[in-house]
């Protein structure tokens, strides 16, 4: 798609009704889904920013976020190969974990989609969502907004008025795809990304899916608002990986709800490294018997950067289990938000869930963690516990490592390597362990050390 | 080779050391017996630059080096090791890490990943642990035996010029006191000198010094050979206590 081609409307700030309909129209959407996204903008427009007033965003102050003054569509160069992306992506792509399809998002716009010939000979179909609307329109107006609704909260909303590129992955029944599937959402302009990702595993499936996030800085402030929508079929298996490592001009927003069938297992990471601010809605539904969700949680602040988490394990249905560790890192004067929620429906019998928060401040007074953990039980036979501890990397212990001739960086880098090696051994890939790995020393950096000194 | 003069040593405002001296040749192994609160701990720590004690007065060199101007990694690549009472725990990193990372530091170049193996292997065997011990995060659940092997494993890792043992010998039975003698004996050398700091005359059945001291409120009251520390045994440190106590008040 070369720019020339996007309606003006879309590449200029502020967002309205026609914008929505501009861009429904650019993207020949059948006619229900115009009327979805106007229904969107309808309830956005209606419904008032969030404020540090509301509980749900009580640690994280967006009252700087100016949405009208975004535009919202950003063009991006054609590609046919993956050598005609920018550099930066394909590093991106060649650090990354060993893909059997790969999408990358430039911008608004979708630049490549590969899928290995096996996997769409087995019926696995990957691609954008305006892509799979042309042959599998059914599947998508059964599911999309099935999890993340208009009405979840005001951003999305706005993605589900506005929402462009996005990813499509479906797993038919009893396909199971060794090899992980990745998407590269990757932002060089000012402005803003609605991306979208609806995966679907058929009864018996299994597929590892990683959401990537990275872009060039710029000094004006951009947007990222995203929704992910996992299904989980029957006895099915999803990995899936959210990474997001923006650059400091970029705010994120972002809800991932999954829903889990009957025997069906998730295993979701989320990682937050990047971005001014980042706000994370990650919530399991287990909605059938026999149902497993394991969620991990990795993030590193630092400078001025918030990180924020929310979380909800929702048992609806009996006999089933969640086990969610979220471990951060603090510097400087930054500020992290945990909020956890196990939520046992009645009837949910027999279920076991457990939610464990950790932070680990790096040798500084003013980088605060909050952490909120909850259990709302309504059934009575149920084994659930949280627990959550924030503490400073011990002076005793720093003092045991150096005492065997380890200098104090080496020995912090040990201390901050353990802290997260409790989620990152519990990640089955090599290149992405060894992403997280040197994002991790990055993190650690210079100016650390003189600040525990 | 350690030469410790007039040492003076504070934690909070409270003196812990008054004036301490001591001085360790090459090849020597010293004993410093002396009851609860009588500093052992303290000087042991603070020796190895521990960050919750203060120096207020004295000088401690090491191989001829001012050691309050080293930072705690800087003495052990010097060859001190300190043998710690209670080693911290530290979640997510494994005892093969942790050595590969201390060992590769205090010899300042890179072993290769064989003959780390080989070299941790090797004395495994001797401290008489399971191979599996080496994945485990380092004193994570460890018990009191297993913590002290660990130490001594350490030192024979190491190979250091002088180790400090802070009461190694406390908690643990018979059989493991064997082995953790084993392993210090296993270093004994005319370039291998120690420091063992304990309750109890009973690991020096094992562990035969040169040198022993009694300590009492801060200092050393009185030195003499490995029978001192069987009439110490003999007699109690009450005895210690009337004999010396008073020579402690000033």
């Amino acid at each position: 798609m070369s720019p020339n081609n996007v309606p003006e409307i879309l590449r200029s700030k502020g967002i309205s009704a026609e914008t929505v309909e501009a861009l429904s129209s650019f993207k020949n959407e059948p006619g229900w889904l115009t009327e979805k996204r106007l229904e969107a903008w309808d309830f956005f427009e209606k419904i008032p920013m969030p404020t540090l007033r509301d509980e749900a965003w009580r640690y994280t102050d967006i009252s700087d976020v100016r949405v009208e003054e975004l535009a919202p569509y950003a063009p991006s160069p054609d590609a046919t190969s993956e050598k005609d992306l920018p550099e930066a992506v394909q590093t991106l792509i060649k650090e990354g974990e060993e893909n059997s399809a790969l999408l990358v998002q430039h911008n608004s716009e979708t630049a490549l989609v590969r899928v290995a010939e096996e996997l769409s000979r087995k019926g696995v179909v990957f691609t954008d969502l305006h892509t799979a609307l042309k042959e599998h329109e059914g599947l998508i107006k059964e599911k999309l907004f099935g999890l993340v609704p208009m009405d979840y909260d005001k951003f999305a909303a706005l993605n589900a008025a506005v929402n462009s590129g996005g990813s499509f992955l479906y797993v038919p029944r009893g396909v199971e795809v060794d090899v992980p599937i990745q998407s590269y959402y990757w932002l060089d302009v000012v402005g803003s990304i609605m991306p979208r990702t609806l995966v679907v595993l058929d009864e018996g499936a299994s597929v590892t899916y990683i959401d990537e996030y990275a872009s060039a800085y710029h000094e004006e402030p951009a947007l990222s608002n995203g929704a992910v929508e996992l299904y989980v079929g029957q006895g099915a298996h999803l990995r899936y990986v959210s990474l997001q490592n923006w650059e400091r001009n970029v705010l994120h927003f972002n809800t991932i709800r999954s829903s889990t069938g009957k025997d069906a297992t998730i295993n979701s990471l989320v990682v937050s490294l990047g971005s001014q601010l980042s706000r994370t809605n990650v919530e399991a539904g287990l909605v059938a018997e026999g149902s497993d969700s394991e969620m991990l949680g990795m993030y590193f602040a630092d400078s001025d950067q918030l990180l924020d988490h929310h979380t909800l394990q929702d048992h609806i249905s009996s006999n089933a289990h969640s086990d969610l560790l979220y471990k951060g890192a603090l510097r400087d004067e930054s500020l992290a938000v945990f909020s956890g929620l196990i939520r046992v429906e009645p009837g949910a019998q027999k279920t076991d869930a457990y939610q464990t928060n950790r932070n680990l401040i790096l040798g500084t007074d003013e980088a605060m963690a909050v952490s909120l953990p909850n259990l709302e039980i309504m059934a009575d036979d149920v084994k659930c516990s949280h627990g959550s501890t924030t503490g400073q990397v011990d002076d005793v212990e720093l003092f045991y490592l150096m005492s065997r001739g380890i200098p104090r960086k080496e020995a912090e880098k040990l201390v901050v390597f353990g802290f997260f090696g409790e989620v990152t051994s519990r990640v089955p890939f090599k290149g992405l362990k060894h992403k997280l790995d040197r994002a991790i020393e990055g993190k650690i950096g210079l100016g650390f050390e003189e600040r525990v000194a | 080779m350690l030469k410790i003069e007039n040492l003076h040593v504070e934690i909070d405002g409270n003196e812990i050391i008054k004036g301490l001296s001591l001085e360790v040749g090459e090849g020597e192994i010293h004993a410093i017996m002396g009851p609860n609160g009588s500093g052992k701990s303290t000087l042991s720590n603070v020796l190895m630059g521990h960050p919750r004690y203060e120096v207020t007065e004295g000088t401690v060199t090491f191989m001829g080096q001012d050691v309050f101007e080293l930072e705690p990694d800087e003495r052990a690549k010097l060859g001190m090791f300190l043998a710690f009472q209670y080693p911290s725990e530290v979640p997510g990193v494994s005892v093969a890490n942790f050595l590969r990372t201390a060992v590769n530091s205090v010899r300042e170049e890179e072993l290769s990943p064989m003959e780390m193996y080989r070299l941790l292997q090797e004395k495994m065997q001797i401290m008489q642990m399971d191979p599996k011990f080496a994945e485990r995060y380092l004193n994570e659940g460890f018990s009191g035996g297993e913590k002290k092997r660990n130490e001594i494993l350490q030192m024979l890792m190491l190979q250091p010029k002088l180790a400090i043992m802070d009461e190694t010998d406390s908690g643990l039975d018979i059989d493991a006191l064997q082995v953790v003698a084993r392993g210090v004996n296993e270093m004994r050398g005319p370039e291998f000198s120690a420091v063992l700091i304990t309750h109890y005359q009973r690991i020096l059945r094992y562990i035969e010094p040169d040198h022993v001291h009694v300590m009492l409120d801060g200092r050393i009251v009185t030195s003499g050979s490995k029978e001192l520390a069987e009439e110490l045994e003999e007699k109690g440190y009450d005895w210690v206590r009337q004999e010396f106590g008073s020579a402690t008040k000033s």
